[in-house]
């Protein structure tokens, strides 16, 4: 190089000296703290009802196509609900209809009375909290397809629970 | 050096050159997208590709500019000096490669165009740790491309060699630009301390060893002024190894001044092709040959031999009772001049002046 381009360069090392360690220096003092990877979905899955064990013993209903499981949590009852096998309908919407709720067609869902309490994906097994009125166990649970604006299945919410009732 | 135009000369020498630099690529590539799954085992596949071809662009550029302050410090990392610049090419494509597995794994599922939502989908400017670093990306990577398309000796030989320095130092600009997009990139989304610590040694070593070269240069800028006859005192005629040069900086530039057949020749020590230092090459064939690129001149007059066409200014020699002196006014390049000469015993011919 000539002279001057020398020059040059040493001016720009002493810039690149100072700049470059004041972004290293504020990057890493203002770096976010991020959990480990591994723990970020359990938070996220805990969060969304997600559940990988059910409290009690499975129950199989709707014609075996559904495994349900009791239990509590800090809302009251739970029900945890576990596709047997991945349901190929879209949009899947869990329902809680008491008794009273006006009756309707076998593909049809009432619009009075029905309480949506939840979704489904895949065959994961989800934790729904249920509404304070199911302590009677009269009515039934509807998995209800969105896209395709049609029941999927429906089980007596009682028949899931039996033998035993109540677990308090 | 030719006179026909080639698009690359190759040589043996340029071939395992690259040879070499693509087998070492390759293998980082690969290494690197093996690796990274069994190391991390929530890492996607794409997002291992991105940072395997980033890293290894961002690698690849602290060893093309290692080269330069390593070749200052100790001459025998030349030969890594000699191919570089397809070492810089290969690095752009690197980076460009990069910069296209991101257009298509981040911005290509929305509904704008990905180099609109690579522009657009980060707009907080104001802020240092969220400013949007893959915009520090795409400014040295527009960089990269521009020194990759103007490397050839096409554009050397028509911007000039000062010149085209000139433009080539921006490489720094795309350096700093690159480590501000690591630091506000991928340091912010990882947790461990691993790529902090290559990052900062990275920084550490490409800095340090360009201020070490540097302030070494700055020792060997000091001029040496002229006595009343106008003449700059050199060294004794011994200090001088034969086929080899003393270097002196007078009258704002660096002057080699060479030891040969019993002859001594003073000449500008700036190559013509990419501004190399001739006095530290050696005399190869009656030549003075530039350690750089091998491009060679006539010691007694500064022009490379028929059919070359370089020329370098040359400098009128004195010899006094054993010492060299130099005039530092320049004779236009290619200029002849008569090499002082050396008697047997450089010691014995005090008062002569040639």
């Amino acid at each position: 190089m000539i002279r001057s381009r020398r020059q040059a360069h040493r001016v720009a090392f002493l810039v690149l000296a100072i700049a470059l360690a004041a972004v290293l220096t504020a990057g890493l003092a203002f770096r976010p703290e991020l959990p480990p990877p591994h723990e970020a979905p359990e938070a996220l899955e805990a969060q969304s009802g997600f559940s990988s064990a059910p409290d009690g013993s499975w129950a199989l209903v709707a014609d075996g196509t559904f495994l349900v499981s009791k239990g509590r949590d800090a809302n009251g009852r739970s029900l945890t609900i576990r596709p047997v096998a991945p349901i190929l309908k879209p949009d899947l919407l869990v329902y809680w209809i008491p008794e009273s709720a006006a009756p309707s067609a076998s593909g049809e869902l009432p619009t009075e009375g029905t309480v949506l309490v939840g979704s489904l994906a895949a065959t994961s097994p989800r934790r729904l909290s249920l509404p304070e009125d199911t302590d009677q166990g009269a009515g039934e649970i509807v998995i209800y397809s969105l896209g395709h604006k049609e029941v999927v299945a429906r089980f007596s919410l009682r028949s899931a629970l039996s033998p035993s009732d109540d677990t308090r | 050096m030719s006179v026909s135009y080639r698009m690359v000369q190759w040589n043996r020498q340029k071939i395992i050159y690259d040879l070499l630099l693509l087998v070492g690529v390759g293998i980082y590539i690969v290494g690197y997208q093996w690796l990274a799954p069994l190391m991390d085992q929530n890492a996607d596949a794409m997002n291992v590709s991105i940072r395997a071809y980033g890293s290894a662009a961002f690698i690849l550029l602290h060893v093309i500019l290692s080269i330069g302050p390593l070749c200052r410090l100790n001459p025998r990392f030349l030969p890594f000096l000699y191919n570089r610049r397809h070492m810089g090419v290969t690095m752009a494509i690197l980076a460009t490669y990069h910069g296209r597995l991101v257009l298509n794994w981040y911005h290509q599922w929305g509904d704008a165009e990905p180099i609109v939502s690579l522009f657009a989908s980060n707009t907080d400017f104001g802020s240092f740790i969220d400013f949007p670093f893959e915009l520090l990306g795409v400014g040295a990577l527009l960089i990269l491309i521009f020194m990759a398309a103007t490397s050839h000796d096409f554009w050397l030989a028509n911007l000039t060699a000062p010149v085209w320095k000139a433009l080539h130092m921006w490489v720094y600009l795309a350096y700093a630009l690159l480590v501000g997009h690591v630091v506000l990139g991928a340091l912010q989304s990882t947790s461990g301390s691993g790529y902090a610590v290559a990052t900062i040694s990275g920084v550490v070593w490409i800095v340090g060893t360009h201020l070490a070269a540097g302030w070494s240069e700055r020792q060997r800028d000091r001029v040496v002024s002229a006595n009343d006859d106008r003449l700059v005192e050199v060294c004794a005629i011994e200090d001088i190894p034969e086929n080899r040069a003393k270097i002196i900086c007078a009258a704002g530039e660096r002057i080699a001044v060479f030891r040969y057949d019993g002859k001594i020749s003073a000449l500008s020590n700036v190559c013509q092709h990419q501004n190399g230092p001739l006095g530290e090459g050696q005399v190869v064939d009656g030549l003075v040959t530039c350690p750089w690129h091998g491009y060679q001149y006539r010691p007694e007059c500064g022009a490379s031999p028929p059919p070359f066409t370089e020329k370098i200014p040359t400098f009128d020699v004195v010899m006094r009772n054993g010492r060299v002196f130099v005039d530092p006014r320049p004779h236009a390049a290619g200029t002849p001049v008569n090499p002082a000469r050396v008697n047997s015993g450089a010691n014995s011919n005090d008062g002569e002046e040639s």
